[in-house]
C-alpha cells in the first residue's frame, strides 16, 4: 500500500502494522492528513478501534477511513460503523476507489 | 366420541394446511404436499363419520357412507404415492395401473351399486352405545365375499407400504412407526368387524397419530436444516473474510507492478480480471 500511494498518487505515506509501532511514530502518525486503518490488526491484537481511539485522545484532527474485509455483521465492524466522521469500506478496494479516497484529502 | 370426532378434523384441518403451505412454494416439494391431501381427506372424512354417527334416517344415512367411502379411496389412492415419495421407491408401471384401475372400480362400484361399496347387501340401521354413555347409529349388513375381496386388497396395500418402508429405511423412524401404527389399526378395524367387536374404530385416529407424528418429523427436519444452511453460511462468510485481505493485496501488486512497466501487460489484465471476478463473487455473499 506504502508503495503504491507514494508511486501512484504521489503522496507521503507511512505505516505502522500495530498500535505499539504507531505509538513508537507519534509525531509523524499525529501530522497526518488521512489515517486508513484496518479493524482487524491481528488475533489478540488492540483493533482498529483502539487505533481510532488513540488517535482521537491525541488531537488527530485528520480524516478517517477504516478498511476491513470482514461482513458488515461483525461486532467489530457494527461498532466502528457508529462512529462519527469516519467512513468504512470493504475489502478489496478498487484502485479507483483508493484513489477517490485518498485524493479527497488533497496534497499534503 | 362425536365432540372427539370434531376435533380431530379440525385439528387434520390445521396439519394439512401447515404441510400445504410449507409445500407449494416453488419448488414444490410432493412428498408433503400429497400428505396436506391425504389429511385434509382425513379431516372431511372424521366430519362425515360424525355426521354419518349422528344421522338416523336411513337413506342419508346410506349416502353419508358413500361419499365417506368416496373420500377413504382418494386417501387410498394417495398412500403409495405418499410411500413412493418418501422412499423414492418406484414401482412398475403395470403394479401401478393395476393399482388405480382398482381404486377406479371401487369408486365405480361404490357410487353406483345400491348399498355403497360397504355393503353386498341392504344393510339394516341399529343404534351403538360408545363412550361416555352416547349412543350413535350405523348401518350394518352381513358380510360377504365382495366386502372380503375388498379388505383383503386394502390390508394388503396396506401392508405393502409397511413393507417398502421397513425395505428402504428412510432417514426417520417417525414415518415407518406413524404409518405402521395407522396399518395395524386399520387390520384392528378389519377384526373388529369379523368378530363384531364393540370397541371404536380406530384406523382414523391412527391417522391422526401418524400425522401428529409427522409433524414432528417435519419440525426438527426443517430444525437440522436450519442448523445445516447456518453452518454452510457461517463458512462461507468466513472464506469471503479471509480472502478479501490476500485480494486487496493482489489487486494493490498488480496496479504496482503495472505502474513500474514490470510483467507482460496482457498476463496483468487477464489477472486482474481474475481478481475482479473474485472480488464481485465475495460482494455476491452480503451478510
Amino acid at each position: 500500500m506504502k508503495q503504491l500511494v507514494e508511486l501512484v498518487f504521489k503522496r507521503n505515506c507511512l505505516t505502522a502494522p500495530s498500535l505499539a509501532e504507531l505509538k513508537n511514530q507519534a509525531q509523524a502518525a499525529l501530522g497526518v492528513q488521512l489515517a486508513i486503518l484496518d479493524v482487524n490488526l491481528g488475533h489478540g491484537e488492540p483493533t482498529g478501534l483502539d487505533v481510532f481511539n488513540w488517535l482521537k485522545s491525541n488531537g488527530f484532527k485528520g480524516r478517517i477511513v477504516f478498511l476491513t474485509g470482514h461482513a458488515d455483521n461483525d461486532p467489530r465492524v457494527r461498532e466502528v460503523s457508529g462512529l462519527h466522521g469516519t467512513e468504512v469500506l470493504s475489502k478489496p478496494i478498487s484502485i479507483d476507489d483508493l484513489k477517490e479516497v485518498i485524493l479527497k484529502e488533497g496534497s499534503p | 366420541m362425536t365432540l372427539f370426532l370434531l376435533f380431530a378434523s379440525g385439528a387434520s384441518l390445521a396439519t394439512s394446511l401447515m404441510f400445504f403451505v410449507l409445500s407449494v412454494k416453488k419448488p414444490v416439494i410432493w412428498k408433503y404436499l400429497v400428505f396436506a391431501v391425504m389429511v385434509l381427506m382425513l379431516s372431511a372424512r372424521f366430519l362425515f363419520l360424525r355426521q354419518y354417527y349422528l344421522t338416523s334416517e336411513y337413506e342419508l344415512s346410506l349416502e353419508i357412507l358413500r361419499q365417506k367411502t368416496n373420500i377413504g379411496l382418494i386417501y387410498f389412492a394417495l398412500y403409495p404415492v405418499f410411500i413412493c415419495l418418501y422412499t423414492d421407491f418406484k414401482p412398475p408401471r403395470i403394479a401401478a395401473y393395476g393399482f388405480y384401475g382398482i381404486v377406479l372400480s371401487l369408486a365405480f362400484y361404490n357410487n353406483f351399486s345400491p348399498y355403497s361399496a360397504q355393503f353386498a347387501v341392504p344393510p339394516h340401521m341399529s343404534l351403538r352405545h360408545v363412550w361416555g354413555g352416547e349412543v350413535i347409529n350405523i348401518l350394518e349388513a352381513k358380510d360377504t365375499w365382495i366386502n372380503r375381496m375388498i379388505d383383503f386388497y386394502t390390508s394388503s396395500i396396506m401392508i405393502a407400504g409397511v413393507i417398502v418402508l421397513l425395505k428402504r429405511r428412510p432417514k426417520s423412524l417417525l414415518i415407518i412407526l406413524g404409518t405402521s401404527t395407522v396399518v395395524l389399526f386399520y387390520l384392528i378395524d378389519q377384526t373388529r368387524d369379523r368378530i363384531a367387536g364393540d370397541w371404536p374404530y380406530l384406523t382414523e385416529f391412527g391417522v391422526v397419530l401418524m400425522a401428529t407424528l409427522m409433524t414432528i418429523q417435519l419440525t426438527r427436519d426443517f430444525r437440522e436444516k436450519d442448523q445445516k444452511l447456518s453452518a454452510a453460511l457461517k463458512a462461507a462468510f468466513e472464506v469471503r473474510d479471509q480472502l478479501n485481505t490476500p485480494l486487496q493485496t493482489i489487486i494493490l501488486d498488480i496496479k504496482m507492478l503495472e505502474e513500474r512497466g514490470l510483467g507482460d501487460k496482457e498476463l496483468l489484465a487477464r489477472m486482474s480480471r481474475a481478481v475482479s471476478r473474485l472480488s464481485d463473487l465475495g460482494k455476491k455473499l452480503k451478510s
